[in-house]
């Protein structure tokens, strides 16, 4: 980039930063012809991101597979004959068969559901804790501000992995949908944290904008401010720290399901099935690298797209 | 100062009481028959149960009940003892035998951790944007991004039973050389934030106005980056360390239990899969102590290596 360009792009930032309005809402005020929205720059910068459609890519195709797992495979994950047992491939199992005599690739397939549900769901209730408490801690400040931060620092002080061990033994006997739910709620409780601090800094700042003095001047409440004018300006970057967070949550699903205290059968997930390969995998060492590939590719496409998103949001680092 | 340290402690006192009454709680207290979830999925005879009542005070009850037990706890806990597993041995015995191996471990893994993210991290900030810089940083999202319980067990099956480099399992006596290979794969995670780490502040120290004193002084290129530059990159990269042994000596779960390692992890592994909630609690109530430590130790460090930081 030359230094024209450099120069040009920081002058057209801080014109962006003055007159910045709410996104969403045309903006007239006497803006330069050529300049664009902070969204139209970072999707600019994405769509020549080969990294990003990459990723993008992989998340489509597993979410597909969460959805209808039956478009992948016609063999039921379910359908275990251990006269099958290690089997070579064949007939649409085209991984073969694993140690108890099921569909290695069925399994694997099957496997995206439960992983992505913990995802997903984990990442919505941490996202509207995050939003709650680090808009509260954000636009009020002072007393509310200090007891809030020191929450989130003894939150995060707890190691997820040895927390999670201990809420989950609680459950140890319940259902499927139970110990599902379980999960979520244990991973949300205790991840909560970075994007509430994201949140923070970015209602922090939102908040000694210009457009929030004008809409107290016209009388707007705390809460009006809040709602329409500093939560659109706080939702992008939580939005991406959620998106990685999504992938650390499936890895952690996994992590726990691996060690017995996460998801259990009949339940399908990668953790399980790479636990119970790992065991087998001197006879056969398939049923433990499909659902290892699976499970990293996920991750690894939640990790980088989130990444990607935050790289084109960066002013910085243009 | 001096202030800090005593408002930290006392923090830190507070974290370790809240902590511990939570996994306390959790594990014993509220639930329709504590004696069971002790044991776990298994049937408890009339005898076992009359010794459990009475050993854990159990026939009290209410709010009285539930602290009493739990300043009994935590008494013993202060005194050293974690009491029994139920398998019988003392907890406190477990761990004093399973510590050493867990040091070793988490060392191992800290050296390799030391040795190529730091290395690998100043090269990549001296050749910026270069081939080797986009590589690293390729690789580094790659082990960021691929989880433990897929790293350790491929490792195992490719470097130690389809290729054997390495030993695939480690015995009872763990060797140096059977610890090599689970030390990599538990440092790989903290390397690549190191390596990343390292580059930045490497980088941005690489533009600051001493750098450039040194090299119109006309000191060759070699002691700029070695001597001035190194000392002041390193401060965020020894405190990140600092925080990461912590990391491992916790984080070591899954890699101790994939290589038959007989450390903490490794005994913690095994607690939640025979369902033996005593030892599970006494490990967890002492990681977590571990974990509060290590923390303190990093905030006081980064005062110390760093002049411009003050509390206060």
């Amino acid at each position: 980039m030359s230094d024209f360009e450099t120069v040009a792009a920081t002058e057209d930032q801080s014109a962006r930063r003055g007159v910045s309005g709410e996104p969403g809402t045309p903006d007239r005020a006497g803006r330069p012809g050529r300049s664009r929205s902070l969204a139209g720059d970072a999707w600019r910068d994405l769509r020549r991101n080969p990294v990003f459609w990459l990723s993008l890519l992989l998340v489509l195709l597993v979410a597909a597979m969460a959805v209808a797992p039956g478009l992948f495979t016609a063999n039921d994950p379910r359908d275990c004959v251990l006269s099958r047992q290690h089997a070579g491939p064949s007939g649409g199992a085209i991984f073969g068969y694993d140690f108890q005599g099921c569909d290695t690739f069925a399994r694997a397939v099957y496997g995206a559901r439960a992983s992505l549900l913990v995802g997903a769901f984990s990442a919505v209730i941490t996202g509207v804790i995050a939003l709650v408490v680090g808009m509260l801690a954000g636009f009020f400040g002072g007393w509310v501000d200090a007891v809030l931060s020191r929450v989130i620092d003894i939150v995060l002080g707890i190691p997820l992995l040895l927390a999670a061990i201990v809420l989950l033994k609680r459950v140890s006997t319940s259902g499927e949908t139970v110990r599902l739910f379980a999960v979520i709620l244990v991973l949300a409780l205790l991840g909560w944290t970075t994007a509430a601090r994201v949140v923070r800094s970015s209602v922090i700042t939102a908040r000694e904008q210009d457009y929030v003095a004008a809409a107290r001047m016209l009388g707007a409440g705390d809460g009006r401010i809040m709602w329409r004018h500093i939560l659109p300006n706080a939702l992008a970057p939580a939005i991406v720290v959620l998106t990685i967070a999504l992938g650390s949550f499936i890895a952690a699903e996994a992590t726990l399901s691996f060690l017995g205290i996460g998801l259990k059968a009949p339940t399908i997930s990668w953790g399980i099935d790479i636990d119970a390969g790992r065991v087998h995998m001197r006879e056969s060492a398939t049923p433990l690298i499909v659902p290892s590939v699976f499970l990293a590719l996920t991750v690894l496409a939640f990790i980088m797209l989130g990444d990607a998103v935050r790289d084109a949001f960066d002013p910085k680092l243009r | 100062m001096f202030r800090f340290i005593l408002r930290r402690l006392l923090q830190m006192v507070l974290a370790f009481f809240g902590t511990t009454l939570i996994v306390y709680a959790l594990m014993f207290a509220g639930q329709g028959d504590p004696i069971q979830a002790l044991a776990g999925e298994r049937p408890v005879t009339a005898a076992q149960r009359a010794y459990l009542t009475e050993k854990y005070h159990l026939d009290a009850t209410g709010v009285g009940g539930f602290f009493y037990r739990y300043l009994n706890y935590l008494g013993g806990l202060l005194r050293g003892d974690l009491g029994q597993s139920l398998t019988g041995r003392q907890i406190g015995d477990i761990l004093a035998a399973a510590w050493p191996v867990t040091v070793k471990l988490a060392l191992i893994a800290l050296a390799v951790t030391v040795l190529f993210g730091v290395t690998a991290g100043v090269l990549a900030a001296i050749r910026r944007s270069g081939v080797f810089d986009h590589a690293t940083l390729v690789l580094t999202l790659l082990v960021l991004g691929i989880p433990t319980i897929v790293l350790a067990p491929l490792a195992q099956y490719f470097l130690g039973v389809r290729w054997p480099i390495f030993p695939p399992t480690a015995g009872a006596q763990p060797s140096f050389r059977a610890l090599l290979l689970p030390g990599i794969v538990l440092g790989s995670l903290s390397l690549a934030t190191a390596l990343r780490l390292t580059r930045t502040s490497v980088t941005e120290n690489l533009r600051a106005d001493y750098v450039r004193t040194a090299r119109s002084k006309g000191l060759v290129r070699r002691r700029i980056v070695g001597v001035h530059v190194l000392r002041n990159s390193l401060i965020p990269v020894v405190t990140f360390l600092g925080v990461e042994l912590g990391n491992l000596m916790s984080g070591a779960i899954i890699t101790e239990g994939v290589f038959n390692i007989p450390g903490v992890g490794f005994n913690l592994f095994r607690g939640i899969r025979t369902e033996d909630g005593p030892l599970v609690v006494g490990i967890v109530s002492v990681l977590v102590v571990v974990y509060l430590l290590s923390n303190l130790v990093v905030d006081v460090l980064y005062a110390v290596l760093d002049p411009r930081i003050r509390y206060e």
